[in-house]
């Protein structure tokens, strides 16, 4: 094992850990996606955001390392040490300082969502990263000189991390082994992609060792590799394959706390029980104002993601800890709002969807200063103010409004257009 | 001079140069992207320039420096010409690429070899064409990351190299850091390791 003193010495990863600490921690406190919500698989995802600079650093430093060696002509002569033991002692200073730089940015995003211990899962999954970008690295530098390996090292892993996300198809990303679009309150890591990355970062590791250490001859080393290579990339692909651009599931729905009072139940995730009981009584207070308005309002209010909730429940998100009284009114009555319809072209009746979220908003008792700043300001293409058809609804019968809203909900699932007076009020 | 030119590597820069001109006449040329929520909109044009710069560091870096500094030729200056010449051609290229709409960024890549070429030019003096390479794979990643500006259409005023293509505020300042490039590869030599050539 090479020693502290000559390794601060002679090798870049130590002298840019300061500098890189600092900026790491810097960046992850101007994320702009705070994790609010106290959850600590969000707060670390989103920490691993550093990855797509970080995994650049170490792969430079990585090919620096096999740089040294090839030019010094250390690499191909005889030793005593394996080449995996000389390997091993040149990267895992690199590595470690550039998962220290990821534990700092993740440290950042656990202090401001005020929460403790980070998700062990995605820090496993940095690790096997930075291990993939160093391999990686370390063989450019063994097989090209420093002034190809460096740049090709740097951009190659940026391109990899930053730029395969922006590209389509979107699951593409959760091949790259760095989930910062991970997760929601009501979701978790999906294991498909974990398992997807792990299989693409070895045949990274798998490909560069065959490059470097494989057969004498140079088309079977190549062709040995880029077979590894291909191999782990197909295996990860039908493993993501048609996922949605979030490398998630729903969260585990036995982790919620469940109470239930004067015939309301409302079950909400440990990070929100320090505001649970406050969300019972605003949830009780809505339902009533539902029930007085003649809008079917369910007896149970869950957390859980949507496609998990039970059949006949209100699944909401009560996001953020700095939402109000009127803010979690209007939550509530988003849930109540039909689901997009699929439309080839794109839904044409949005307007009713302005027009319930905010009948749904007034009749739960949401502010008039609450309702004129989330629902305020004019209506649509000449359609009446969704606060005008609030008041109209409140001035009308029972009937009317029923059959109102029936219509509402008819109007939001069109995807061609429709008459107008199917969503004005009239008896 | 044929053993110069052998030792730089020249086949490998000429062959540098038709694969970024061959890839900015791609449509994935002009491809941008904001890979970073504080970072600048980049075309992937910019990522192809740094080809024919890193071949340029790599040709000059494969000299043996020892024997070159008592050459009777100034390999010195052949090196800049060489420097020049190459970046020249593929920037006049690239923009007559774009005049001719074969490349939409075309003058993207044109003002971003002359920016790295700058940039190689400034760091030669204190770290040799060895490591100098890596300079504007830094620069451009730093624009990545953090070179975002008001807007996603705007980069920050040092991320200049995502600025529009016709901006010509980051044309003369192109031109500035290319100057002082030139200037202090010519003033000041890098110390010699005395270390082989990294071929």
């Amino acid at each position: 094992m090479i020693r502290l003193r000559t390794a601060v010495r002679v090798m870049p990863v130590f002298w840019f850990a300061i500098p890189a600490f600092l900026f790491v921690g810097w960046y992850a406190s101007i994320e702009p996606r705070f994790p609010a919500d106290g959850y600590p698989v969000g707060a670390t995802a989103a920490g691993t955001a550093t990855l797509a600079f970080v995994g650049s650093f170490c792969a430079a430093c990585a090919a620096w390392e096999g740089s040294r060696l090839r030019r010094a002509r250390l690499w191909d002569a005889p030793s005593v040490r394996s080449q995996a033991t000389i390997a091993l002692n040149a990267l895992l200073p690199v590595v470690l300082v550039a998962l220290v730089a990821v534990l700092v940015a993740i440290a950042v995003e656990l202090v401001r969502a005020g929460i403790g211990l980070p998700d062990l899962r995605l820090i496993a999954m940095t690790t096997l990263d930075l291990v993939a970008f160093s391999v990686a690295g370390f063989a450019a530098g063994l097989l090209l000189p420093f002034a190809v390996a460096g740049p090709l090292a740097i951009v190659a892993s940026f391109i990899w991390l930053a730029f395969v996300p922006a590209i389509q198809p979107v699951w593409l990303r959760h091949l790259t082994g760095m989930f910062r679009d991970c997760c929601g309150l009501a979701q978790d890591l999906a294991p498909r992609a974990l398992i997807a990355s792990s299989i693409v970062d070895l045949g990274i590791i798998g490909a560069a060792a065959l490059l470097v250490a494989g057969p004498a001859l140079v088309a079977r080393r190549v062709g040995g590799a880029f077979a590894t290579l291909a191999g782990a990339g197909v295996a990860g692909v039908l493993l993501v394959g048609g996922m949605t651009y979030a490398p998630t599931i729903p969260r585990d729905t036995a982790l919620l706390e469940c109470r239930t009072d004067g015939g309301v139940t409302i079950c909400t995730w440990p990070e929100h029980r320090a505001r649970a009981a406050q969300l019972a009584r605003i949830v009780a207070t809505v339902r009533a104002g539902w029930q007085n308005a003649n809008i079917d309002a369910p007896s149970l209010f869950t957390e859980a993601d949507p496609t998990v909730a039970p059949a006949g429940a209100l699944a909401v998100g009560f996001i953020g800890v700095s939402y109000t009284e009127d803010d979690i009114i209007g939550a509530l009555a988003t849930g109540m709002l039909p689901a997009d319809p699929n439309c080839p072209t794109g839904a044409t009746g949005g307007i009713a969807v302005m027009d319930l979220a905010a009948w749904y908003a007034a009749a739960g008792g949401m502010t008039p200063d609450g309702l004129r700043e989330q629902h305020g300001g004019a209506g649509l293409g000449g359609y009446p103010e969704p606060l005008t058809v609030v008041d109209q609804l409140r001035a009308a019968t029972p009937e009317t409004r029923r059959a109102w809203m029936s219509r509402a909900e008819q109007v939001s699932q069109a995807c061609t257009d429709w008459p107008l007076d199917l969503i004005t009020v009239h008896p | 001079m044929s053993l110069w030119l052998h030792v730089r590597g020249v086949p490998a820069i000429v062959g540098a140069i038709a694969l970024t001109l061959v890839g900015l006449a791609l449509p994935g040329s002009a491809v941008a992207a904001t890979p970073s929520p504080a970072g600048a909109t980049l075309a992937a044009a910019c990522f192809l320039a740094l080809a024919v710069p890193v071949a340029v560091g790599w040709g000059c870096a494969r000299g043996d420096p020892q024997l070159e500094s008592v050459s009777g030729r100034p390999i010195h200056l052949f090196d800049l010409l060489l420097a020049a010449l190459a970046v020249g051609i593929t920037c006049i290229a690239a923009l007559a690429m774009r005049q001719a709409d074969l490349a939409l960024a075309g003058s993207i890549a044109a003002r971003a070899v002359l920016v790295y070429l700058g940039f190689m030019l400034l760091a030669y003096p204190l770290a040799g064409w060895r490591v100098a390479t890596i300079v504007p794979a830094i620069y451009l990643l730093a624009v990545a990351v953090i070179g975002g500006g008001e807007d996603i259409n705007h980069p920050a005023w040092w991320a200049w190299i995502a600025a529009d293509g016709g901006d010509r505020a980051s044309w003369i300042v192109t031109i500035v850091l290319l100057g002082a490039g030139i200037g202090a590869y010519l003033t000041v030599r890098p110390r010699r390791s005395g270390l082989p050539a990294d071929d």
